[in-house]
């Protein structure tokens, strides 16, 4: 089936443009990318507020992109992406070698797993967050009163020193090895990221995204949303 | 029987040596006590211990703060739980002023090598601070402008007392206002004299 598809696209010439990556993936991409920058500086800066208003909306976008991963589009789902060790090990091989490598439409065998620690970790940093209380007791998650002062710090304290060290090296790898395809491999990977299309790909590649429709991304960002909000006000 | 040979430190008087022993042992006593009040007046305050100290009453505070917080974000707060979280803030806040002796002001930490900073930043441990023997948050400002922090800590004690009345009053638009009244009047105090490490 794959391999049909691949050469009715592949007819005209060997290489062409492809669709990698769906509107919803891509937004929740960069939105997320912005969302960890506010939130950073917003702690930084004691901007409590705003620091819970752009923690929500991580938490949505989390939430919204592990339903994206199960009905989104092609590339974005979980089963397109996630690959056993041995394939992974296989892959990073060949990455790591002199060759090109074989280019990938959607995530690699790596960077699917990257890509699943970075959204748990995000998730779990979030998650903390709802519990979260500052040193003084003026500050905390809205689910802060289930806990006691001192479990809140220690939340806190994960909050703002492991996960959020995890999460920074994580994005770190991510980052590095994006920018190691660019300039190493010659493999753009943010401009697909940005125009959800993928140019110059080899006739010998995956075939394209087959996208979701967009009222099941509607009902999955208004379910997000509803889910956060309930916890917010209504636990 | 007038004593010979024994030396009485008592020695105004003849008398026995029984009595003579009783008056030395008293000596002895008077002594004893004489020099350890002086030495307790001249030994440094118990830095660990004082420090660890305040910190439990400042920690204690915090927990009632967060009482006071959790109460008013719901619907019907609960006047008891309200009240005794202001009880606490109320009983310790005359302390506040004595939690800061001499001798307990902030040591000099010994400059950071790169390898502490990356453990420091990697571990975001709190307890790991290179202090010499407890860990405290407390400026030296507190001790160099005490006229300053004594005002700031008269008025977080006059707050806490109105705090108190207004939960027992029950009012929860003046229990509102009053708590922010409150916690202003210690991130005030904090912002000037409270290390931020965290």
């Amino acid at each position: 089936m794959k391999g049909s598809v691949q050469k009715a696209q592949a007819g005209c010439s060997a290489r062409r443009a492809v669709r990698v990556w769906d509107g919803p993936t891509r937004v929740s991409h960069w939105a997320l990318v912005t969302l960890v920058i506010t939130s950073w500086a917003t702690a930084d800066n004691g901007l409590h507020t705003w620091h819970r208003v752009s923690g929500y909306a991580v938490l949505v976008l989390v939430l919204f992109r592990i339903y994206w991963g199960f009905v989104g589009g092609t590339t974005g789902r979980f089963s397109h992406f996630l690959r056993g060790p041995v394939e992974v090990g296989r892959y990073l091989r060949d990455a790591l070698g002199a060759s090109k490598g074989r280019q990938v439409i959607g995530h690699n065998p790596a960077g699917g797993w990257s890509a699943i620690a970075m959204l748990m970790t995000l998730l779990i940093q979030a998650g903390l967050g709802l519990f979260a209380v500052d040193v003084y007791g003026f500050e905390s998650g809205p689910l802060a009163r289930y806990v006691s002062f001192e479990m809140g710090q220690d939340i806190a304290e994960l909050h703002g020193g492991t996960t959020f060290n995890l999460l920074l090296v994580l994005i770190l790898f991510h980052v590095v090895a994006v920018f190691s395809y660019l300039i190493v491999k010659r493999d753009n990977l943010i401009f697909p990221m940005l125009t959800g299309v993928k140019w110059d790909v080899g006739a010998d590649n995956d075939p394209p995204i087959v996208e979701a429709t967009r009222l099941r991304a509607a009902i999955g960002i208004c379910a997000s949303v509803l889910f956060v909000l309930t916890i917010i006000y209504g636990l | 029987m007038p004593i010979s040979g024994n030396r009485c430190l008592k020695s105004c008087r003849p008398h026995t040596t029984a009595k003579c022993r009783s008056h030395n042992v008293t000596a002895a006593l008077v002594l004893c006590v004489g020099v350890m009040s002086l030495a307790v007046a001249e030994a440094p305050v118990d830095r660990v211990a004082a420090i660890e100290s305040r910190v439990a009453g400042f920690r204690d505070m915090g927990s009632a703060f967060k009482n006071l917080g959790d109460e008013l974000k719901v619907d019907q707060p609960d006047a008891i739980e309200l009240e005794s979280a202001a009880e606490v803030i109320a009983g310790y806040a005359p302390y506040v002023r004595t939690w800061f002796p001499e001798g307990t002001e902030p040591r000099v930490q010994p400059p950071k090598g790169w390898f502490e900073w990356l453990f420091d930043w990697w571990s975001a441990d709190e307890d790991y601070v290179f202090v010499e023997d407890a860990e405290s948050h407390a400026k030296i400002e507190i001790w160099l402008e005490r006229d300053r922090f004594e005002r700031a800590a008269m008025e977080f004690e006059a707050m806490a007392e109105r705090m108190l009345l207004v939960t027992r009053n029950g009012d929860l638009d003046e229990i509102d206002t009053q708590y922010r009244e409150l916690r202003n009047s210690c991130a005030g105090c904090h912002d000037v004299f409270r290390e931020e490490l965290d």
